[in-house]
Order: C-alpha cells, then structure tokens, then sequence
C-alpha cells in the first residue's frame, strides 16, 4: 500500500470553493432548484418593473423599484433558497456527512450559500443593466447601493441559515419563512410612512435597506443617520449568524 | 430451580483497562476516563473508560441503544462529552477538531451524499477537502483503486441516488479510508452488505490495520468482532460490561453441556460429583444445563455418571464459550 504524506491541509478558501462548485453543480441538475433560485426571482422583477416602472419616476421612485426588486430577488433567490438547501441537505444527513470530514462549520456553512449569493448577485447585476437599458435613473452613490445590496444578500443567507434550525424539510420552508418575508417587506413599506415610529422603523432590515438605497439615490442626505442604517443592516447579518452557529443542527431531528 | 453452582461462573464484570498513565502516551490513540454523554435528562452514555492502543483492532459491541454510536460520536468529535476526560490521537477530539480530522476516517452509521453527483464527483469532492489531497498518489490514483476496491468501478460515473444500499455503503467506506487514516472509526460498517462485499470490505480495513492504522469498530455481526478484532468492549445501558481479548472474555465464561433425561432421574446427584447444574422438569423430562469452566473434565463426569446410573442423556450437547453467549448474558442483565 502506498504510504500518503499528510501534507498541511488546503487552504479554507479551497474547501469553500470544492463545496460551493459542488452546491453549484447540484443546482444546475435540479430543474426545481433551478426554476426556484433563477428563473422565477428574475420574472418576479421584470413583472414588477412592468407593473410599476410608470409610477417610480425620479430618485425616489428608482430607489423603491430598486429596493423592492431587490427584496423580491434576495428573499426568493437567496433567503428561500438558503433555508431549503439546508434543510434538505440537513434531511439527506450530507451535513453530517461533510461535518466528518476535515472542514470547519464556517467553510462548510460558506461552501453551501457562497454559490446561492453569487448566483443571485448575478441576477441582480443582469436585472440592474436591464433597468439602466429601460430608463429607469442610475444610483447617485453607487457604492452606498452596493454596500446596501451586499449587505441585504448576507442578511439573507444568515437568517436563511438561522431558519434552517427550525425547518425540519424543504416542504416546511414555504411555512417557516413566511414571519420572515413578512418583516422584512412590512418593514421596507412602513420606513416611508410618517407614522412617529420612524426610529423603530429604521431598526428593521426593510427600514435600513430602504434608508441606504434612498441615500443612494440621492433622494436623502449621505449623513449619520445613513451610518446607522448601515449598522442596523451589519447588525441584522451578525446577529442572526451568532445565534445560528452556536444552534445549528447538523443532524435530522 | 437453580442451585449455586460450586465452580463459580463468573458473571460478566467491568474488567477496566490499565489505567492510561501506565503506558505512554504515544502508544494510545484513544483514551476515555469517566466519559458521560447525556441528551437533555437521558444519559446515554454513563462513565466509561477505554483505552486503546496505537494500531490496534477494537470492535465496541452493545445491544441496541446501549450507548455504542453516543460515544463513537463523542470520540470522533461530533458531540462534546457531558463529563469526563477524553484524548484522541492526543487531543480533545471536540476541541481540537481541526487538528485531529486530518488523521481520522469515519464511517458513521449513516450519512447521506448529494444525491444528485456522480460516485466519481463524490470522490472527488471529499479528496478536495481532505489533506490527503496533496500527497504522494495523485486523486486519480486513490479514485481509480479505492473504485477497483470496493467494487464500484462500473458506477463511477452514476448518480449516487441510483446506487443501492449496499453500494452507498462501500463508498462511504471508500471516502472513510481514501487519505489512509491513523485512526479509523467504522460505526456498523457491513451494515446490508452481501457477503462479498463484507468480505471486500475487511480486506480493505485489515490490509490498513496491518499497515497501522488503529480501527474502532462497532457491529452487530460478532462474528467479525471475533474474527477481526484484538480486543472487544461490550456495552449495555450506557456503560461497558465486558471488556478484553476475545481470550479473555472467553475465558470468564461458561463453556455449557446440555441434555434431557427422565423426569424420574435425580440430576441433584451431579452435585456430588462437584457440578452444578440448572434444571427444568417438565411432566415427562428434565431438561438439565451444567456451566463448566473445565469442559472435557465435566463432560467425562457426566458421561461417567450416567453410564454408572444407567441413565439416558437425550439432546446431549456440549458448547464451548461464545462472544454470542456473553453478549446473550450481558443484554439479559446477567451481569448484575
């Protein structure tokens, strides 16, 4: 038998990307998954830019197409599909199985929602020339929109990964999402009201997502209160990360 | 009706190993020192201890729900122990993980694949992961003759969905062993395997072993425990009641000489000749078991005896000790 030499390990980055190819691979084969995370989030936005590119002139009005796109794409495409992926991968025991291997919980939770990420931020780049093509005004800031469209798409594979926990299969996630989806686009409603809570408003994942895309739009001013809604969307990725790793389960219940 | 034997049979005892100072430390891959493992109130695994030396063969046996996969689990760090000491391969397996996988292969007694690659694409995946990957035999290499192995070369390139249990079975042997583990974990591991591929599988495990590799091992088949392993554990309610060599489990066990004779015969006349035997009278026979320690000498005595009392033994039968019948005494709780 030939002796192996146990060299130094691959690098974490390589183990990312061994799964994330693999998770790619796997969705690719999956027509379901496929429809599910590519097709229908990018007909959900053509639709909406159909139905309400009229009515969204000016800064303000392509800031709210924006976010709104953005929430349909993000939360379909990336949320959804994140808490599937693990429930089902979750389900079919391949965590414990990847778990009993050499890789870390953080390279193999990055492995399994890089690709979910990237695949979307490519929609929502085809999505964005799309619109740019159709008229629709180009951000002002556009580093505060990206800054705001990364942190939403991390947002949404941490509280995919926190909702996975309690998602005992894929059929369960149409269920178990729902709270979710609900906050986050009621919250991205309420922000534009003038209601006297607009400091609670803006503590939620709608409000801060809807705060920076309005700064970067140009449509408010690039001040603290934009910091703060910058912290409120970290805060909304860090928070939902801590609490899922320290209670993932690897295991079927 | 069971009168006390007068050769004692040894009921099956918590025989713990040396403690694990006693040898040094490279020479243990696996110690375990009041290990406790609980799920919520339930402990399912209640202060064992193990030693097992480098290169060794150990196969931890246990009635269903005895504690065997809790502290598989616990010694190849996917659960932390409740309580008590731990060392694998010199570290805490729960710990220490990133330091210790890289010398470990593990079967678990189940875990699934992504259903939807190709046995070839699922070798491949876990090579990039492991640190076997950069190493003296390319990937192709290991695939290529882990495939040939295990039997599974025709199915490189199908779907593992489309594999059947067994063959399931045998690559997840394959990705257990593809980087030559110091340390290999093997939780029911012929578990819906044919014959064939039971006996492809301890060719594979016994050509590592001899090359070093400590294997721990749990079964339901006591044959293989028996034929494979050098020393065995068995565990019952969460703790180990019998532990040794085959020899020396063997040897704290009754051999057995049975036979039926007349209801009408006085088989308490076999205590005068120093036996001990269990009966059970029936309307019309006795049906006697005898537990010796000393087999040929107590088989002559009963022969004798009945020849001398001209008594007929029908269904006369004499069996040496088994690991089937301490594992028989230790699930009936015999070993209070």
């Amino acid at each position: 038998m030939t002796t192996l030499t146990h060299n130094p390990s691959p690098s974490a980055a390589g183990r990312i990307t061994a799964i994330a190819l693999m998770e790619l691979r796997i969705i690719f084969r999956n027509k379901t998954v496929l429809t599910g995370a590519v097709l229908m989030p990018v007909a959900m936005a053509v639709y909406m830019f159909l139905v309400g590119a009229d009515q969204m002139a000016g800064p303000s009005g392509a800031a709210v197409l924006a976010g709104l796109t953005l929430m349909v794409v993000a939360l379909l495409g990336v949320y959804l599909t994140a808490t599937t992926t693990l429930a089902t991968r979750r389900q079919e025991l391949f965590l414990k199985r990847l778990r009993s291997g050499e890789s870390s919980d953080t390279v193999i939770w990055l492995g399994m929602l890089t690709p979910i990420v990237a695949l979307v931020a490519a929609q929502l780049a085809v999505i964005a020339v799309g619109f740019g093509v159709a008229g629709v005004d180009a951000p002002t800031r556009p580093l505060v929109v990206a800054g705001a469209v990364l942190g939403f798409l991390a947002l949404c594979a941490t509280t995919g990964m926190l909702t996975s926990i309690y998602t005992p299969s894929a059929a369960a996630a149409q269920i178990t999402t729902l709270p979710f989806l609900v906050v986050v686009i009621g919250s991205f409603f309420w922000t534009a009201f003038d209601d006297g809570f607009e400091m609670v408003s803006r503590l939620t994942p709608g409000g801060a997502l809807q705060n920076l895309l309005m700064a970067g739009w140009g449509a408010g001013a690039l001040d603290a209160s934009v910091a703060g809604a910058a912290v409120v969307l970290l805060a909304w990725v860090v928070l939902p990360y801590g609490v899922a790793a320290k209670r993932f389960r690897w295991e079927k219940r | 009706m069971t009168p006390a034997p007068s050769t004692p049979p040894l009921p099956v005892t918590q025989n713990r190993p040396a403690p694990v100072g006693a040898e040094p430390a490279d020479t243990i891959a696996v110690s375990a020192e009041g290990l406790r493992c609980s799920y919520g109130s339930y402990e399912a695994v209640r202060g064992i201890d193990l030693s097992i030396r480098n290169g060794e063969f150990f196969a931890l046996l246990g009635t269903n729900g005895a504690g065997k996969t809790t502290t598989m689990e616990t010694l190849e760090g996917h659960r932390a122990a409740t309580s008590g000491t731990l060392s694998v391969l010199g570290g805490d397996p729960y710990r220490d993980r990133s330091s210790i996988r890289p010398r470990l292969g593990i079967m678990l007694q189940e875990a699934g694949f992504a259903d939807d690659l190709t046995v070839e694409e699922t070798c491949r995946l876990w090579l990039r992961l492991s640190a076997a990957d950069a190493r003296a035999r390319t990937r192709d290499e290991v695939i290529r003759t882990g495939l040939e192995v295990l039997d599974l070369a025709s199915k490189a390139a199908t779907r593992v969905k489309m594999l059947s249990g067994g063959q399931r079975r045998r690559l997840d042997l394959l990705l257990a062993t593809a980087n030559e583990p110091d340390l290999l974990f093997l939780d029911e591991p012929t578990t819906g395997l044919d014959p064939e591929s039971r006996e492809r599988t301890w060719e594979l495990v016994r050509g590592l072993n001899d090359a070093g590799t400590t294997v721990v091992l749990t079964t339901h088949y006591l044959e293989e425990a028996e034929r494979y392993a050098d020393r065995l554990a068995i565990m019952h309610h969460g703790e180990i009641a019998v532990e040794g060599s085959l020899q020396e489990v063997l040897r704290r066990e009754p051999s057995t000489i049975s036979f039926e004779v007349e209801a009408a015969v006085d088989v308490l006349q076999l205590q005068g000749l120093g036996l001990s035997p269990d009966f059970v009278p029936t309307p019309s026979t006795t049906v006697v078991t005898l537990p010796t320690f000393d087999l040929q000498r107590d088989l002559w005595a009963v022969l004798s005896w009945a020849d001398s009392s001209d008594v007929r033994l029908d269904r006369l039968a004499a069996s040496e000790a088994s690991l089937a019948a301490v594992f028989r005494r230790v699930s009936v709780g015999d070993a209070a």
